[in-house]
Order: C-alpha cells, then structure tokens, then sequence
C-alpha cells in the first residue's frame, strides 16, 4: 500500500470517529422543541414537562406527537413519509418534512454538559 | 470513434438513471432525509476514469435533471444538483491527485461533498441554519456510503475497459 493511500485512509477514519465523537457527545435528553414552519418559527414545545402525550398540527398538512419526553411526527400529507418513520427527535437528529417544508428541532438542557453536580 | 464515445456515454447515462430510479424504489433503511447509498454514482466515476471530467459533468447533470424529471419531484432537483456540483468539483479536483488505485478514497471525500450540498440547500430552503446539527451525521454516512460505491467502481473500471475496449 502506498504512502499516500495510508494518509488517506487516516484522514477518512479521523472523519469517521471525530463524526462518531459528536454523536456520544451530544446532550441526549430533550428538552425544548422548536417547530420550524417555512423557515419560521411556528410554536416551541416544552418537553420535560408532559404527562399526557397530546398532538400538535403544524401547518396543514403535519401532526406532531408530544409525549414525555419526546416529539415524532404522527402523520404527513407528504409523498415519502420520512419524517413519520424517523421516530423521536433528538439533538443530532431533528425531525425534518422536506416536501411540507417543516423542521422540528430538539435542543438539550443549557448546562447538559454536566454529568453529577457534588454536593449540591 | 466519435460515434462509439457517443453510444458508450449515452449507454452509461441510461444505466445511470435506471439504477438510480432503481434506487429511489428500495424503501429507506436509515429514515434520515439525505441518507442514501447513491449507486448512480458508480456510473459517473467510471465516466470520469474513462474519459475525463467533462464527460463526468455530462452524465451527471443528465442524470440530475432527467432523475429528478422521472421521480416527480421538483424539489429533489435541488438538492440533487447542489450535492452534485459540490461532489463533482470535489472528485474533478482530486482526479488530478489521486492516482486510479485510489478512486475509493476520492468517492468518499465526494460523497460527503455531496451531502454537505444537500444540507446547505437544506438550510436556505427550510430557513432554519439549526439544521447544521445534522452535519455529523450526513458526513459519516457520506463516507461510509461513497467508500461502497467507489469501492464498486474501482472493482468495475479495468473490467468495463476489457469489454468495451476502451
């Protein structure tokens, strides 16, 4: 194997675990929602403090589902339906409907980067 | 010569839009908008080995406009042509440093081009640039992805040269 072929194949696996760092370091509880319309903001959702799920219809065409802790897409008018089979948003993967133009972003606790406070 | 250039490049931009209308029909592993293996793009670096960069440019615009024709949507015509710009400029780029033996490696690098594209257009038409959360993921199944096809037409392009004789 060449010298070059080894560099590359350094450069892709340091892409590949830096990608695979950002996913372990992500805050994974969600916590506000931010439901994007047409590059608008169109309703924030508070998530750590539902006890009912309950639905939310964006637009017309989308219905959202909010449960504890979490918000998926209950069903679209879109052709491919992506957005209904991604499941829960999470920080690193929000719930996108390309055709209906909708965005549901998840963000995590500001001080999430702390693990156990000590004595608190 | 000129006529068999012609058929050859035609043919190759068939096989290109059939697998990739082929492709459009396997329902989605990974359910994340972007997240595709690209087969097509097998046809277009062996274009680009075979003959150059302009005729790459040719059967990948061809296969841009004439995929996003077939698949009904307008919108994916987007997406697909600023992936494609930003992946070809990429993989035109690296032709000239890269030698044949490494075609993998320029298939992976132009994959995650590709996916950057999308995400760029992503963020211009949904209007939310919070969307660069999914860079991470798009990056590593680009390169997980372009490694495969480049791989693929690694292993095709000294066949393809025998049968065709080019």
């Amino acid at each position: 194997m060449s010298k070059s072929s080894k560099i590359l194949i350094a450069v892709l696996a340091a892409l590949l675990i830096g990608c695979g760092a950002f996913f372990l370091l992500a805050p994974k509880s969600a916590e506000v929602a931010l439901v994007y319309l047409d590059g608008e903001l169109y309703c924030e959702v508070e998530l750590s403090g539902v006890k009912e799920s309950y639905t939310l219809s964006i637009g017309e065409g989308n219905v959202a589902l909010v449960e504890a802790g979490g918000i998926s897409m209950q069903s679209a008018d879109c052709p491919d339906q992506l957005c209904v089979k991604q499941g829960k948003a999470t920080v690193l993967q929000p719930v996108t409907c390309l055709p209906n133009k909708v965005t549901i972003i998840v963000e995590g606790a500001a001080d999430s980067e702390v693990d156990i406070v000590i004595g608190g | 010569m000129k006529v068999k250039k012609l058929c050859i490049l035609a043919l190759l931009t068939a096989i290109a839009l059939v697998i990739f209308v082929a492709e459009g029909q396997i329902p989605p592993v990974i359910a994340v908008p972007g997240v595709k293996l690209g087969l097509s793009n097998i046809i277009v670096l062996l274009t680009m080995y075979i003959y150059g960069r302009r005729e790459a440019a040719a059967v990948l615009g061809l296969k841009i406009i004439l995929g996003s024709v077939f698949s009904g949507q307008l919108m994916s015509f987007f997406y697909s042509a600023a992936g494609g710009v930003l992946a070809f400029a990429v993989l035109a780029l690296l032709k000239g440093i890269l030698t044949e033996k490494q075609i993998w490696a320029a298939s992976a690098f132009g994959a995650a081009a590709h996916n950057i594209g999308q995400l760029i257009v992503a963020i211009a038409i949904l209007g939310t640039e919070k969307l660069a959360w999914y860079l991470p993921v798009l990056l590593f199944s680009g390169i997980v992805t372009g490694l495969f096809t480049g791989f693929c037409a690694q292993i095709c392009l000294p066949r393809l040269r025998k049968a065709v004789k080019l």
